[in-house]
């Protein structure tokens, strides 16, 4: 029990030094470049800043000061749960994020269903079906998926659903309705790669010695692959969950810019179009530390998932490791 | 047509119908098909197997013993496609039988034992639920009392502790002990008839002898007929009452095991027999004694003493170990899986490190932290237990050969001379050398990987298993190759193996190996004919010796 | 003590000969290929081929036109306006259609086709060239320089692709050029994973350390076993980031972070026809229908490729 804490305790200083690091370098690649986003905005002619505002900025951001310590007040501010002003439109950052965060969130979860819903039948269908040409053309399908683009996807759609159909409204954002589309889009988008890894996975699982010997046994085809092969075959895909995650949210940017949403990914893009730095910035802070948070969840569901994979010290083995056909097993015990 | 009746019920009642032949194969043909066409895998077998023996069906890899097996069990996978012939279980034909008839059978007529006893179960499920599962199909009963059941196989398959046992999942158990809960399993609804497909083949010596005693048993207990599907002639020869001989996809000889052990009427059967080292013991005795006459003080090849190490705290892989080798001979190291017999192969060959004691080879003592990059490769060179893995896939047979030299800088004229030398020596004609290690059989692949160990010219070869992934014909091949390279050159081999009658054949001494320690050391015509140590004895009684 | 020296020659005794013998009866995994093989050869490679394969490769030509001598494709100026044939339908005169600003939109596919594919390939190349040496260097490596490689690549990758180029973008501003380098340092990671893989799975086979056992030094090992035998793989993967540096490239470029109007870019094509959603669908579809077949027809090349590889080894 203690190797298991030991274990968690590392992971977890693991995730806060990659969380660390990338507001570090996010920090650095954003302030700290030629290309000063504070000083670009502040001088763009486009959307020009009032001079008492300049002040009250420049004030803010101590740009008078040195690099260095504006980065320290920056991180003295952020665990006071101080996240800056937008330099686009002033408000506080915190409060430009948890505005759009719900809705981005409620987006991501039925885009996740839809995912899993997508992923998992054509995996299925695409390992198990008898006839292998349909087999051949829903393998194709994650190809064909991962070539077209998200925007693609989700206009395409607004065309067929909103306006030829009119099925669903393109201007009413707000009612549940609204959701359809682009938790389909969203969905669809990135759904491919898990499909292909359940695949692979769902095939492995096919084709491994104890498949046989079930069928010896007398069991039906819906029970093998019901009870043991789904099970054996989708573990591999467990891993991309995290990185599903953070997809999802750098999807909801295209997604709800093409369906007029407001959410994070509006914000976001909407801070990048005006380069405001502070916004940005508490966006990769966001989605990294969810993606660490993620990891480190699946992390510790795996081994409860699979017998096999065991928790020593600091690193994850395999243990009784499936040796190759002539190896030989030891007897111990026999 | 009358429909099949093959309902659980009905199927319980062949006991009574108690035919006279339990199998019967006539004229079977078989074939697979894959992306470059139909490959025929049975051409024409045809045999039977009477109600309550045994019959090994015996054959080198591509013989077609597996898939007849298969057939007889409805377990062939979807691209394969039985052409003709006729496959009978008591009398009733089943070539053309529906999954759904087949699910019929499974269970109470027929058992299977695989031959992988860890990737034969489901990793993800507890192994006393697997054989509840078993029994809940066979026998039509409910949740509850199928785990009793299973309880109660798995105490009679000779687990200790079942209750406890039953709840473990596969990776925690031993191989042998695997191997029983497969059988358990495959007893689940008291078969009549049960296939065996290697069921021992993946295991140690020893427990190889108990799992076979485990399975006679129960076929005595349960009047069960058993088909034997084995490699292994000389277990073949131990344990069955008639042998069905295959090459090919062909049948070539049938008959009492006692007939075709003592006197094979076929030329190949013979040629089986003849490269079987367990039948051959003696087949390179002179060696031996030349041996022992050439010289009573040859020089030490190779020196161990006191040689300890352990991978992980407290767990010695190898402890305190001492043999010598003696210059020009043959020393094996033999033991079962765990014995530390590769680790001391690799530590000798200066591949890996040591704790403590001394290894000398050729005079030179090897440091306890070998360097990376080998600083006298032309005095020992280690030849893999698995040549598909220790070839660069990229290179070309000419080059893997020729590397040695190189890397050393040799002129390119001369790496083609000696490499050409070398590969005729071992037997490999012109057609090979562009090839790559991947469109090579296992045994030619040993060759090339003799050829390149042999090419600096190394006074010893540290040899890891290198027959034991190899079919018998191309075994013994290998072998009198071996036997040949030695006399040639006057060579010196530490030879690692588990299989005792290959060493009692081609080894001139012995070290026994048992869990890192030495057990026993000689030379190995006394060693074997009376071991001085209990475990030396098992393994020497392990060895199965067939009727005659 | 053996005296074979250097000078020893094999003559093939009695022995050797039976070996011989037995390693040719010895059955081989797949036939070698003789001098005379090469028709059996090209007609393996064409029986290889399906339809797609060859759609695709045409397709992929016609590209590399459009980049090199896109005037051979079209007949307009795809910057010329032309007032009174704004939003036309697809029709003879313009097999495509028109714009909102009456210009061609097939020469501005065309001629789209170089800044597309160009930052694309710009941004692979960094994505390919830091990936490699980040990955070989912690997977041969190892040890501290690893740790640190690989939190480094942590963190590129808890930054999803499409937010990391974004955040480089706002730092560098925007354009194609920038945009180029965004999505190209987000791809680092992934090819630094990997190479890494590769390279940690080749240097610990069987085969590298046999060579060492042989005598070969360390450099020499890690040039001619382990570098080839691990990028092998890695670049195998090549044609599918192509396909998904065009992706991310039209997707920046459709947010408006990319490629600047008035010069034609497929991604720029689609934001430029969303306006028109109702009133030109074309606009937008044919654009993105152009992206999809185009990023098909590169992996359908990495078929292709292996085929050829396989038929030729």
């Amino acid at each position: 029990m203690t190797s298991t804490l030991g274990y968690l305790g590392r992971r977890v200083v693991h995730a806060v030094i990659v969380v660390a690091l990338a507001y570090f370098l996010t920090y650095w690649v954003l302030f700290a470049l030629p290309g000063d986003p504070v000083r670009n905005r502040l001088d763009n002619p486009q959307n020009p800043v009032p001079p008492e505002q300049t002040k009250v900025i420049i004030d803010y951001y101590n740009l008078d000061k040195p690099a260095w310590q504006q980065f320290f007040v920056t991180l003295g501010r952020l665990f006071h749960g101080d996240l800056g002003y937008s330099l686009g439109t002033g408000r506080k950052v915190t409060d430009l994020i948890a505005q759009g965060l719900q809705s981005t969130v409620l987006l991501a979860v039925l885009a996740l269903l839809v995912a899993i819903v997508v992923a998992g039948g054509i995996a299925i269908l695409a390992v198990f079906v008898p006839s292998p040409a349909v087999r051949a053309v829903l393998r194709a399908v994650p190809s064909v998926s991962l070539a077209t683009p998200t925007f693609l996807v989700g206009l395409f759609l607004l065309q067929v659903f909103s306006y030829r159909l009119g099925w669903v409204s393109a201007i009413d954002t707000e009612s549940p309705v609204s959701l359809v589309l682009p938790a389909i889009t969203l969905g669809v988008g990135v759904s491919p790669s898990v499909t292909q890894v359940l695949i692979h996975g769902l095939a492995e699982a096919k084709v491994q010695p104890f498949v046989k010997v079930l069928k010896a046994k007398g069991l039906t085809q819906r029970r093998i692959v019901g009870r043991h092969l789904l099970r054996n075959g989708s573990i591999p895909a467990l891993t991309l969950f995290a990185l599903t995650t953070a997809e999802l949210i750098a999807g909801s940017v295209i997604v709800e810019t093409v369906f007029n949403r407001a959410g994070l990914g509006f914000v976001t893009e909407e801070a990048v179009r005006s380069q405001d730095g502070p916004v940005v910035l508490a966006v990769v802070l966001l989605v990294a530390s969810l993606y660490s948070a993620i990891n480190l969840l699946t992390d510790l569901v795996y081994p409860l998932v699979d017998p096999r994979i065991v928790i020593t010290e600091s690193r994850v083995r395999l243990r009784g490791g499936a040796g190759s056909r002539r190896e030989r097993i030891a007897g111990a015990a026999a | 047509m009358t429909p099949f009746p093959w309902t659980r019920h009905e199927a319980g009642a062949f006991s009574k119908a108690r035919q006279d032949l339990a199998i019967e194969i006539d004229g079977l043909r078989l074939s697979y098909a894959s992306r470059g066409g139909r490959a025929t895998a049975v051409a024409d077998a045809g045999f039977s197997v009477r109600t309550g023996e045994t019959l090994a069906l015996v054959g080198e890899s591509g013989s077609g013993k597996s898939s007849i097996a298969s057939a007889v069990g409805g377990l062939l996978p979807d691209n394969a496609t039985v052409e003709s012939g006729a496959i009978r279980l008591f009398g009733r034909d089943v070539s053309k039988l529906s999954e759904r008839q087949w699910r019929g059978l499974r269970g109470p007529v027929l058992g299977y034992v695989p031959q992988d006893p860890l990737g034969s179960l489901d990793p993800l499920m507890r192994v006393g639920d697997q054989i509840a599962e078993s029994v809940a199909h066979a026998r039509d009963v409910d949740n509850v009392e199928a785990r009793a059941h299973a309880l109660q196989l798995l105490d009679h398959v000779g687990i200790a502790d079942a209750r406890n046992k039953s709840r473990a999942y596969p990776h925690e158990l031993s191989g042998g002990q695997l191997q029983r809960v497969l059988i358990a399993s495959a007893l689940a609804g008291r078969p009549e008839v049960l296939i065996a497909d290697e069921p021992t083949s993946a295991l140690d010596v020893t427990v190889q002898k108990r799992i076979l005693d485990l399975l006679f048993g129960l076929q005595q207990e349960f009047s069960l007929t058993l088909l034997l599907i084995t490699h292994d002639l000389s277990l073949a020869g131990e344990r069955a009452d008639r042998i069905v001989v295959l090459r090919g996809g062909r049948v070539i000889e049938t008959g009492e095991t006692e007939q075709i052990v003592g006197s094979p009427r076929a030329a190949y059967t013979r040629q089986l027999f003849a490269d079987v080292p367990a039948l051959n013991p003696d087949k390179y005795a002179r060696g031996a004694e030349r041996a022992r006459d050439g010289g009573g003080d040859a020089d030490v090849a190779i020196s161990v003493s006191g040689l300890s190490k352990s991978f992980r705290r407290g767990v010695p892989a190898v402890d305190d170990v001492s043999f010598e080798v003696a210059s020009g001979e043959i020393h094996a190291l033999v033991g079962e899986s765990g014995s530390g017999k590769t680790t001391i192969a690799r530590i000798a060959s200066g591949l890996t490190g040591f704790d403590s004691g001394s290894v000398t080879v050729l005079g030179d003592e090897r440091p306890t932290v070998p360097a990376v990059v080998n600083p006298a490769p032309d005095r020992l060179q280690m030849v893999y237990q698995n040549p598909l893995s220790a070839l660069d896939p990229r290179f070309p047979v000419a080059k893997l050969v020729g590397e040695p030299l190189a890397i050393r800088g040799t002129p390119r004229r001369e790496i083609a001379q000696r490499s050409g030398e070398l590969l005729s020596a071992v037997g490999l004609s012109q057609d090979f050398w562009d090839r790559r290690a991947s469109q090579l059989s296992g045994g030619q692949r040993q060759r090339v990987a003799i050829a390149r160990a042999l090419i600096l010219s190394p006074e010893i070869l540290v040899l890891d298993e290198p027959t034991s992934a190899l079919d018998v014909t191309v075994q013994s091949q290998i072998v009198e190759l071996l036997h040949e390279l030695r006399e040639l050159y006057r060579l010196t081999f530490l030879f690692i193996s588990h299989d005792l009658s290959l060493v009692r054949q081609i080894a001139d001494s012995v070290t026994v190996l048992d869990r890192g320690r030495v057990v026993e050391s000689g030379d190995v015509r006394s060693v074997f004919a009376a071991p001085a140590n209990d475990y030396t004895r098992a393994l020497v009684d392990a060895i199965p010796k067939p009727r005659s | 003590m053996s005296d074979i020296g250097q000078d020893t020659l094999v003559r093939p005794t009695p022995q050797t000969q039976a070996s011989a013998r037995a390693a040719a009866r010895d059955r081989p995994g797949e036939a070698g290929r003789s001098a005379a093989s090469w028709r059996r050869t090209a007609r393996g490679i064409a029986a290889q081929l399906s339809v797609l394969d060859v759609l695709a490769a045409v397709f992929v030509l016609l590209l590399v036109i459009a980049i090199v001598a896109p005037r051979l494709l079209v007949g307009y100026d795809p910057l010329a306006a032309a007032e009174g044939h704004t939003l036309e339908a697809p029709s003879l005169h313009h097999i495509f259609g028109t714009d909102y600003l009456g210009r061609d939109l097939y020469s501005r596919l065309v001629h789209g086709t170089s800044a597309t594919l160009s930052a694309s390939a710009v941004a692979l190349i960094v994505g390919l060239v830091g990936g490699i040496l980040l990955g070989i260097v912690s997977g041969y490596l190892g040890g501290w320089v690893d740790s640190i490689i690989s939190r480094v690549i942590d963190v590129l990758l808890s930054v999803p692709g499409l937010l990391l180029s974004m955040v480089i973008v706002v730092a560098l501003g925007f354009g194609a050029v920038n945009a180029a380098i965004a999505v190209g340092v987000s791809s680092i990671a992934s090819f630094s994973r990997i190479t890494r893989s590769e390279v940690l799975r080749t240097r610990t086979s069987a085969f590298v350390e046999a060579a060492q056992h042989q005598g070969s030094s360390r450099v020499r090992t890690l040039v001619q076993h382990i570098l080839p035998n691990s990028l092998g793989p890695v670049f195998s993967l090549i044609p599918l980031h192509f396909g998904g540096a065009i992706i991310w490239i039209s997707s920046l470029s459709f947010l408006g972070f990319g490629a600047v109007p008035p010069k034609p870019e497929w991604g720029l094509l689609v934001a430029e026809g969303r306006q028109y959603l109702l009133a030109a669908p074309w606009l937008l579809l044919i654009p993105g229908l152009v992206i999809v077949i185009t990023v098909l027809s590169i992996s359908r090349l990495q078929h292709l490729a292996s085929a050829l590889r396989k038929a030729l080894s």
